[in-house]
């Protein structure tokens, strides 16, 4: 963290933080965020943004690697990071949070580690395999972990004390709704099912109509 | 002629008498019109085939399964005389019942392949917000469903391009250099678009992986031997983001921890299949490349 600090402050060895930080973790996950957001067809601002959250979800990843964090813990502070975005992207869009979450999990997903995990095996290093194998479902593992609990606290904080307050209030105008329905349900009933009228049983009866038994 | 005439007339004079037996049965001719039980099945039929085919739309443009179920109870309890709604979700496979009124009835539907479109699946979302506030109907979920359906798509050119874009990102990503960017940039371009071909020919998707990373291995060897300080292993990884399942193994894990072991199960198994399709297809393009 002073390490951290001196950088930005006395700006020594910035170069090579720029590097790690804003090009490699913020526009490298930025780039495949929105270049996967358009494969999921994803649209308009919320594309733009989409691609915001991926970026910050690689830049906090990149700077837990520079404090020295291993890289599961980098990935569940980066999804962290991400799907707080994300709830607050989707809240202010007025969509879902999978909106962002899905796409900006992209760069972080251990795709390359699956398919190094299968290299090895094919090439007999069944070890280096398992190792491969194991770190991948520990990273996503703590991927959906992350996500969980943001989206865990948030709910319990915006849901439950609107759904304390309209119980009562919800199960009344359930009730009203169905009575009111109730009433328009036979003028339904008798617009749905009418009896077929003698023309259409003539139809339906024609020999030209009807395919050979 | 003449014989089979008679045998026709004969074949639809029997045919007509069924119908009228039928007609008695359905229609109670003495009042002539339906009992309410047979009217509440009809309303229960109409529910389920609408609920179902939001449960499909969901599945097939990727969401994940609890989220379908939760839609689907959801959409199908806001339904205005429905008693209760159950839905069964899997990855393979839908169950649906309603019960209207005292009748049941349970529909499945089958699952084949999915595509992820994140547009279908926040418009259902709203929509069941929307049908928990307005109490829609059966046919004006239908509606909806039918505007859903007709939802823009990107051309193929532009998801070709940003797809290629979104490889050369990844090339940043594992800090890679600007040459290796440019040719990860052209091999995602060509990788896009062949799938975007193979997709149409609707082979199995494990070999198309497979065939995808086959090429996407030579063309990096190629990439190489224009311009040797390119690294190959880079290059092959970035461009093979495209095609790698890692998404869908955090998708499995989400689901296990929402409480859809089985589907999780289900996800894990192919995801490392597909995998190994990948895997297999890139030490192909290797060994025939002779690197």
């Amino acid at each position: 963290m002073a390490q951290l600090l001196a950088c930005l402050l006395w700006g020594t060895k910035m170069d090579t933080l720029f590097n790690q930080l804003i090009w490699q973790g913020l526009i490298g996950a930025l780039l495949p965020s929105i270049g996967f957001g358009v494969l999921f067809n994803v649209r308009g601002t919320s594309l733009f943004l989409a691609g915001l959250t991926g970026g910050i979800g690689g830049f906090m990843y990149q700077l837990c690697l520079y404090l020295g964090l291993s890289d599961s813990v980098a990935n569940f502070i980066a999804a962290v990071a991400l799907s707080i975005c994300g709830e607050i992207f989707a809240r202010k869009m007025k969509t879902t949070v999978s909106t962002f979450t899905a796409v900006a999990l992209i760069p972080l997903v251990p795709g390359g580690g699956a398919f190094e995990m299968m290299v090895s095996f094919s090439q007999g290093n069944t070890l280096a395999g398992l190792m491969k194998g194991v770190h991948v479902l520990s990273v996503s593992g703590m991927l959906c972990l992350g996500i969980l609990s943001v989206s865990t606290i948030t709910r319990f904080f915006f849901y439950s004390k609107r759904k304390l307050e309209t119980t009562s209030e919800r199960l009344h105008k359930k009730i009203v709704s169905n009575q009111t329905k109730s009433k328009t349900q036979s003028a339904d009933f008798a617009i749905d099912c009418e009896i077929p009228n003698t023309i259409e049983q003539t139809q339906y009866l024609d020999p030209n109509e009807n395919p050979k038994p | 002629m003449h014989i089979h005439i008679l045998i026709e007339f004969r074949i639809i004079d029997k045919r007509k008498r069924l119908f009228n037996r039928d007609l008695n049965g359905v229609l109670n001719m003495e009042t002539s019109s339906p009992t309410y039980a047979e009217l509440a099945r009809a309303k229960a039929q109409e529910g389920v085939c609408a609920i179902l085919r939001a449960g499909t739309l969901l599945m097939s443009s990727g969401a994940e399964v609890y989220r379908v179920e939760e839609t689907m109870t959801r959409l199908g309890n806001a339904i205005c005389g429905v008693d209760s709604c159950i839905a069964y979700v899997t990855v393979t496979g839908i169950i649906c019942s309603i019960e209207y009124q005292g009748q049941t009835v349970t529909r499945i539907a089958r699952m084949k392949d999915s595509k992820r479109n994140l547009a279908i699946v926040n418009a259902i979302n709203d929509l069941s917000r929307k049908a928990e506030i307005h109490h829609y109907s059966a046919t004006e979920i239908n509606e909806h469903l039918n505007q859903i359906d007709h939802l823009p798509n990107y051309s193929d050119f532009t998801t070709a391009l940003w797809g290629a874009i979104g490889a050369a990102g990844f090339v940043i990503f594992f800090g890679g250099t600007l040459v290796e960017m440019a040719f990860v940039f052209v091999i995602g371009l060509i990788t896009r678009y062949l799938s975007v071909l193979l997709d149409r020919l609707a082979i199995n998707p494990f070999i198309v992986n497979a065939f995808l990373s086959l090429i996407i291995a030579i063309l990096s060897v190629i990439a190489h031997r224009i311009y040797t300080p390119c690294d190959v292993n880079t290059m092959i990884i970035s461009s093979i983001m495209l095609l790698v399942p890692g998404l869908m193994i955090t998708n499995a894990l989400r689901d296990s921890v929402m409480g859809e072991p089985l589907s999780a199960l289900v996800l894990l198994t192919e995801s490392v299949l597909v995998a190994c399709a990948i895997a297999l297809g890139a030490i192909a393009g290797l060994f025939i490349m002779g690197y």
